[in-house]
């Protein structure tokens, strides 16, 4: 009997003692699934504030702590600005000059709720990748010649290389609205019905040359333009002085929905025709001026030496006599005449006849003169 | 100075500017983007002991270049693609650590990394790496 009542008892306790796991399981299960935020979404906010944000203060009752890191950069940092909703914390904010964008950034967010911490690690994000930049402001539209719309605007984002555009559009006869992308920052618009009220809408994205995003800004502010005097059919709701333009009738085209971007199509001309039509040009004229340019043009080409004049006077005045156009003498030409012959030259000497008047002492011999044949001398 | 000369000079410049080439940020981020968009299962890797995925090197600070043209040439070496724009992304890698035409990459010749990685973390640090260049620019 004994035995049976502490089989009893034993019985007994074992329901009891399995539950006990198995509400702390729940309980565990309760705090990760209602309490912890699903996870944490960081937003660049046109590159001057960052928020990273885990839920809202409806869902959320534990007590949050965020920690964060630049991978190989920085130590652990706590989030210095909680974001508050309800007396909970539910983000954290950033400011530019804890922003460090093309570093792997990494977040940790702690819940702690009745002694017990639970750790929501995020993945590794990098920053240049979650701006989200403002809105554009300023649209205009102007009415260029042939009937066509610019519209034109300015971001305040500062990096405008960075920047794609859609422009949304459509009349009060439209059903459905039209988006163009826009690489610059103006958006033609071919040719526009004068009796058609027209609104437009622009927004902004990070391009793939500066950012692997997906995230738009807000539409900005819609401009308008056409006539409202038909107000059968208009969709959009008109704000109260928004721009407006009326004027004459023109019919729609069938491009009207094939606007590009002006900008765009004036770089496209520029480098594939322009510049090197021009360049051809100048290589053209270049070349004329290097042949005309005798100075130079020696240089490259010398002239080729050509005797031809200095031997005019050979040919012409001395016939062909070249002794004769050298100046050779005319007894030297003889001389080399085979036939030549020399007649002898005969040379002699006058006797000597010394003066009356005895200039010279007897005894001394006078001045003698020696001749080839004759040799006399003259004493007392 | 006559204006013949002018002329010279300026034919000079142009066919200077012709002949040089620039650091091609905006071409290199074109093609990396578009190998990125392919399927990862048109890479031709199959992961082996012998041949395994990440084999690509990922590039310290400081040795981008070299690491750049030593993984596409790897890419090329093992056929892992047949799209003509690997050749020109190594083409233009080659060019510049040779000529030094990226200010913005301290052209270390040899590749120094940490660690290796997939084809895709490979083409995103390419990617990355010029979209900085890109952004910094004024």
């Amino acid at each position: 009997m004994q035995g049976g009542l502490h089989t009893k008892h034993r019985t007994m306790a074992v329901p009891g003692a399995s539950l006990v796991p198995i509400l702390l399981l729940g309980l565990g299960i309760r705090l990760a699934a209602a309490h912890s935020p699903a996870g944490v979404e960081c937003i660049l906010f046109n590159e001057e504030y960052m928020t990273c944000t885990w839920g809202s203060g409806q869902t959320l009752t534990a007590n949050y702590s965020l920690y964060y890191w630049y991978e190989n950069r920085s130590p652990v940092a706590e989030c210095k600005q909680y974001l508050w909703e309800r007396g909970v914390r539910t983000g954290c904010r950033f400011e530019q000059s804890e922003i460090i964008q093309f570093q792997p950034f990494h977040v940790r967010v702690n819940a702690s709720q009745d002694g017990r911490i639970l750790e929501i690690p995020s993945n590794r994000m990098e920053l240049q990748n979650l701006v989200k930049p403002e809105a554009p402001v300023n649209l205009t539209i102007r009415n260029m010649s042939s009937n066509q719309l610019q519209l034109t605007w300015s971001s305040p984002y500062p990096k405008a290389h960075c920047l794609e555009h859609v422009v949304k559009y459509k009349s009060n006869k439209d059903t459905s609205w039209m988006k163009q992308e826009v690489k610059g920052d103006i958006f033609s618009f071919p040719s526009v019905d004068y009796e058609k009220f027209y609104t437009f809408y622009v927004r902004s994205k990070i391009n793939n040359y500066c950012g692997s995003t997906q995230l738009w800004s807000e539409w900005s502010v819609p401009v308008f333009w056409g006539s409202n005097t038909t107000s059968k059919g208009r969709s959009s709701p008109e704000p109260p002085g928004s721009p407006r333009h009326p004027h004459t009738v023109l019919t729609v085209s069938p491009w009207l929905f094939a606007g590009m971007a002006e900008e765009q199509l004036q770089w496209f001309w520029i480098h594939t025709v322009l510049i090197p039509i021009a360049s051809c040009l100048l290589l053209l004229v270049l070349v004329v001026l290097l042949v005309r340019m005798e100075r130079v043009w020696v240089i490259i080409m010398p002239r080729i030496p050509n005797p031809n004049k200095n031997f005019d006077d050979l040919f012409i005045t001395h016939n062909g006599d070249f002794q004769e156009w050298v100046g050779v003498p005319k007894d030297v030409v003889e001389s080399f005449k085979p036939n030549y012959s020399e007649s002898i030259c005969h040379v002699s000497e006058l006797p000597y006849e010394p003066l009356q008047d005895s200039i010279h002492p007897p005894g001394v011999p006078g001045p003698q003169e020696h001749g080839p044949y004759k040799n006399s001398y003259v004493g007392a | 100075m006559n204006a013949s000369m002018l002329s010279y000079i300026l034919l000079s410049c142009v066919l200077l500017s012709v002949q040089a080439h620039n650091c091609q940020v905006r071409e290199i981020i074109r093609n990396t983007k578009s190998l990125l968009n392919k399927t990862e299962e048109s890479w031709s890797c199959r992961e082996t002991a012998a041949t395994p995925c990440s084999c690509l090197p990922i590039p310290e600070p400081g040795h981008e270049l070299a690491c750049f043209v030593e993984g596409t040439n790897h890419m090329m070496e093992h056929n892992m693609t047949t799209d003509n724009r690997l050749f020109l992304l190594n083409q233009s890698f080659q060019i510049q650590l040779d000529r030094n035409l990226c200010e913005s990459l301290t052209s270390g010749k040899e590749c120094k990394y940490k660690t290796k990685g997939t084809v895709k973390t490979f083409l995103e640090k390419i990617l990355k790496t010029y979209q900085e260049i890109h952004k910094s620019r004024v």
